[in-house]
């Protein structure tokens, strides 16, 4: 393997104790979901029977461990098989051949709404959706305070951008949109409103 | 071993059956500070790396009762090689049977240098023991604009972390919180990587993830560092600031040394008066206030050579002179951090000698070792200060400059300059002993200290020296007393000897001459003779094997008891008894410089040789280093015995 191999961190998450969250670079991988087929280094593993489940979210691989074995035995084997697996990132097909790439910058967006930066929205009494995505350009409306607040526009945007961009480079742009501006979303697919209060 | 610079050993505190927890980390990430913050302990702390060089235990209390807290050594890796950095090895490692696995780690973490403290981060978070993460200097880190997300940390290590700054007490009751239950910690669900390959794309990853900003160069420290550590610039400035320093030795310290002195010639006049037997007056009055006494009124020297130091070290300047002296010590064959053992030194040869162990080379830490006890130590201070009353009026000045500092000066030139050379000689003798590795020490950026820290090691320096006259120098002190003054004479002995038995000062002088001490110091005076010492020198040097201070306390009761009103002029006007100089002034300018010299390089100190002998391993060496620092004392006293001869 003369490729340097990608740098890579496993995190908990929380109440699956078999499941490792590996943080992968960025723009790594360009789909999300479970693929239909993985790089050889990770399908041996599969099929050896150690490692049970693999889901591609953005900028992290979410492995599942069989039952029998433990992270603290085997995490030095899955790590190498996973990095090994990321300098192929051709080897890694995507379920429904849809749009991967869209699909890909579309979950970041929506993990980027539901965290820090959403929050910080409705701290300030406001809310931020997900409207559409296409050819890197990711569409938020601004509901609440923030909509009609022209100063906080530029910076929320902004902000966006920076943390999409921190799990998706291939993002260009955050625009925010009014809920009554007329669609401009040639190309474009309607996207769920998200609802971020849980 | 009573010293006031003796060496810290693991405090006794009971510890059976208490959890013990352990701090580990980078070298200056501010473990210590941590441990006093949490125990209440005033353990050594300081700004370069490599302050820590033992295990220190105390006690910690928590939310759910106390537990036993243990600093360590700082350390880049567990894969160690120098002395201290294996005692951390050791205690993580469960198979060592000679010490105890903690029950769980504190790790410190120093914000501004992440990615290298994220490395021992790695092996530590291998281990099989609880750990919890403290990231220090995260002050700085926002000071030099960097960033740190210690949620995102937090999630990436998989271990609790929070922040402390400075050991500051509002941040600390998280900690508390979380070491009552350890087994409660969240432990990292996979182990970071064992290769170095690996182990760097771990780090990277996590500190990607915990969205870390490096900080910005420190402006300040790059702007001193330019002058400092300039080969020319640095040198001047580092002599300029002695210089300074030696002339506030006696220009500042001399009045409240009077005022001292005159509060214990007033007692001692008190106690003479006051007590009818003569021979408990004379104990108190001449023995104890007249020999402690004269120690004691060196404090305010001792007081003011520990805010130097303390200064010295606390901003981080130790670091820049081992990098300074680095390229003159590798020509000797040794490397920058053996000259931050030497500058130890000057509080004290045991600290000195005990920083020895931050040298991976055997050979080099012998070396060093040898040398260490050249450099001035601050038992020498009273004694200098003494003698060079004695050999130059405090009025006399080279110039705008006074002359007492500067031959101060001259003296603490010449141990650092000995030291060097004899660190050089043995290191060129143990040659075949082994490669010189190289030569790595992190140079921290300059942190002014806090006054609170420096106050309390003045405090704590001058409480140990106060200590160390109340133990040793009393203790010898008493027992000098009773060798001088017996055995008493009877009154047909002095009848015999012409004294009028009520001439109390001509009956002092008597019993002192034909004392158990005079017969000892005159038994020596064929090995003295040539430097020009007498018998009441010879004594005063052979008491002050103990410890060099009781040199003072031997002369200020041979004082006290000849002319009780004005002990320091008696000190001058002393005369040769016997031989050919017989009736002369005893204190001449040759002798005075002889003495000096002598003490620049004689080993008069137990607690050293003790040291020597417990960190190197053998009475090889301390047999080795008392003899020839004799040697080389008697010579090079001689010596300057016959220059200034020659030249006055
Ligand atoms: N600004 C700042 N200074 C700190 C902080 N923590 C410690 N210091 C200072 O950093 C220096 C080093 O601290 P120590 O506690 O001696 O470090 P250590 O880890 O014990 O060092 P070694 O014993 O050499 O391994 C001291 O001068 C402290 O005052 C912090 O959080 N912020
Ligand atoms: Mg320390």
């Amino acid at each position: 393997m003369s490729a340097p191999r990608p740098p890579v961190h496993a995190e908990a998450v929380p109440g699956r104790p078999s499941c490792a969250r590996w943080v992968v670079p960025p723009g790594s991988l360009r789909l999300v979901g479970v693929p239909e087929r993985v790089p050889a280094p990770l399908a041996r593993l599969l099929d050896e029977g150690l490692l049970v489940h693999v889901e591609v979210e953005p900028a992290a691989v979410l492995l599942e461990l069989a039952p029998a074995h433990t992270w603290a035995a085997s995490g030095d084997v899955v790590r190498g098989a996973l990095q090994d697996a990321l300098t192929d990132p051709e080897g890694w097909v995507p379920a429904d051949g849809d749009d991967p790439a869209r699909e890909h910058l579309a979950a970041a967006a929506r993990e980027v709404l539901a965290g820090e930066v959403g929050a910080y929205a409705r701290s300030h009494g406001g809310s931020l959706e997900l409207v559409a995505v296409h050819d890197g350009v990711v569409d938020v409306e601004l509901r609440g305070t923030c909509d009609g607040c022209p100063a906080a526009g530029r910076t929320l945007e902004d902000r966006v951008l920076t943390a999409i961009r921190s799990l998706d480079p291939s993002v260009t742009a955050v625009r925010s949109v009014r809920p009554d501006a007329p669609s401009d979303r040639a190309g474009g697919r309607r996207l769920l409103p998200l609802v971020f209060r849980r | 071993m009573s010293d006031h610079c003796g060496p810290a050993e693991p405090a006794g505190v009971a510890v059976a059956g208490r959890r013990r927890i352990a701090l580990v980390g980078s070298p200056n990430s501010g473990k210590t500070t941590l441990f006093n913050a949490l125990t209440g302990l005033r353990a050594k702390t300081g700004n370069y790396p490599g302050v820590t060089v033992t295990r220190y235990q105390g006690v910690a209390e928590t939310a759910l009762g106390p537990v036993v807290l243990e600093d360590l050594p700082g350390t880049y890796s567990l894969t160690a090689i120098s002395p201290d950095e294996r005692i951390v090895a050791g205690v993580l490692d469960p198979a060592d049977d000679s010490q105890d696995t903690p029950d769980a780690l504190i790790l410190t973490l120093d914000a501004t240098t992440l990615r290298r403290s994220l490395r021992l981060a790695a092996q530590v978070l291998r281990a099989d023991l609880p750990v919890c993460v403290v990231v220090t200097f995260t002050d700085e880190l926002t000071r030099r604009q960097g960033r740190l997300d210690l949620a995102a940390l937090g999630r990436a290590l998989g271990v609790p972390v929070l922040a402390v700054v400075g050991g500051r007490r509002q941040q600390l009751g998280e900690l508390r919180e979380l070491l009552g239950g350890p087994a409660t910690w969240s432990r990292p669900l996979v182990p970071p990587p064992l290769d170095a390959e690996a182990v760097s794309g771990w780090v990277d990853s996590v500190l990607a993830s915990a969205g870390y900003a490096a900080p910005e160069l420190d402006a300040r420290t790059r702007r001193l560092d330019a002058v400092l550590l300039h080969p020319v610039g640095g040198t001047v400035v580092f002599l300029a600031t002695m210089f300074v320093f030696f002339q506030t030795i006696f220009t500042l310290a001399a009045p409240v040394q009077g005022l001292i002195e005159t509060g214990f010639a007033a007692l001692g006049d008190q106690v003479r008066a006051s007590i009818g037997v003569d021979w408990l007056a004379g104990l108190l009055a001449d023995g104890v206030i007249g020999g402690v006494g004269g120690v004691v009124v060196f404090l305010p020297q001792i007081a003011l050579l520990f805010v130097l130091i303390s200064l010295l070290e606390g901003v981080g300047y130790l670091a820049r002179a081992a990098f300074l002296m680095d390229r003159v010590m590798a020509r000797a064959g040794l490397e920058g951090r053996a000259f931050v053992a030497l500058l130890s030194s000057f509080a004290c040869a045991i600290p000195g000698i005990m920083a020895t162990r931050t040298l991976p080379s055997t050979r080099d830490r012998i070396a060093t070792m040898m040398g260490a006890p050249l450099m001035t130590c601050s038992a020498r201070l009273p004694v200098y200060v003494l003698l060079i009353g004695l050999l130059v009026p405090s009025d006399a000045r080279v110039g705008p400059i006074g002359a007492q500092g500067l031959v101060m000066f001259g003296l603490y030139l010449g141990g650092a300059v000995s030291a060097m050379l004899t660190a050089w000689l043995f290191s060129r003798l143990g040659r075949s002993a082994g490669p010189a590795l190289p030569f790595y020490m992190e140079m921290p950026p300059y942190r002014l200290p806090s006054a609170r820290s420096v106050l309390l090691a003045v405090y704590d320096a001058c409480r140990g020296f106060l200590a160390k006259v109340g133990k040793i120098i009393l203790g010898t002190t008493v027992v000098l007393w009773l060798l001088l003054n017996l055995p008493a004479p009877s009154d047909a002995e002095l009848a015999r000897a012409g004294v009028d038995p009520a001439d109390s000062s001509a009956v002092a002088s008597y019993t002192i001459d034909h004392s158990l001490a005079a017969d000892v110091g005159r038994a020596v005076e064929p090995v003295f003779e040539p430097l020009g010492f007498d018998w009441r020198i010879n004594v005063g040097v052979l008491a002050s094997l103990s410890a060099r201070e009781v040199f003072v306390a031997t002369m200020g009761q041979v004082a006290a008891a000849t002319n009780p009103d004005d002990p320091s002029q008696a000190l001058a006007d002393l005369r040769v008894q016997d031989g050919p100089r017989a009736g002369e002034p005893l204190f001449t300018a040759p002798v005075l410089a002889a003495l000096l010299v002598f003490f620049l390089y004689a080993l008069q100190c137990m607690s050293t040789i003790a040291v020597l002998r417990r960190e190197s391993g053998s009475w090889r060496w301390p047999a080795i280093a008392f003899t020839y620092l004799f040697a080389l004392a008697w010579t090079m006293a001689l010596l300057a015995r016959v220059v200034v001869g020659a030249v006055t």
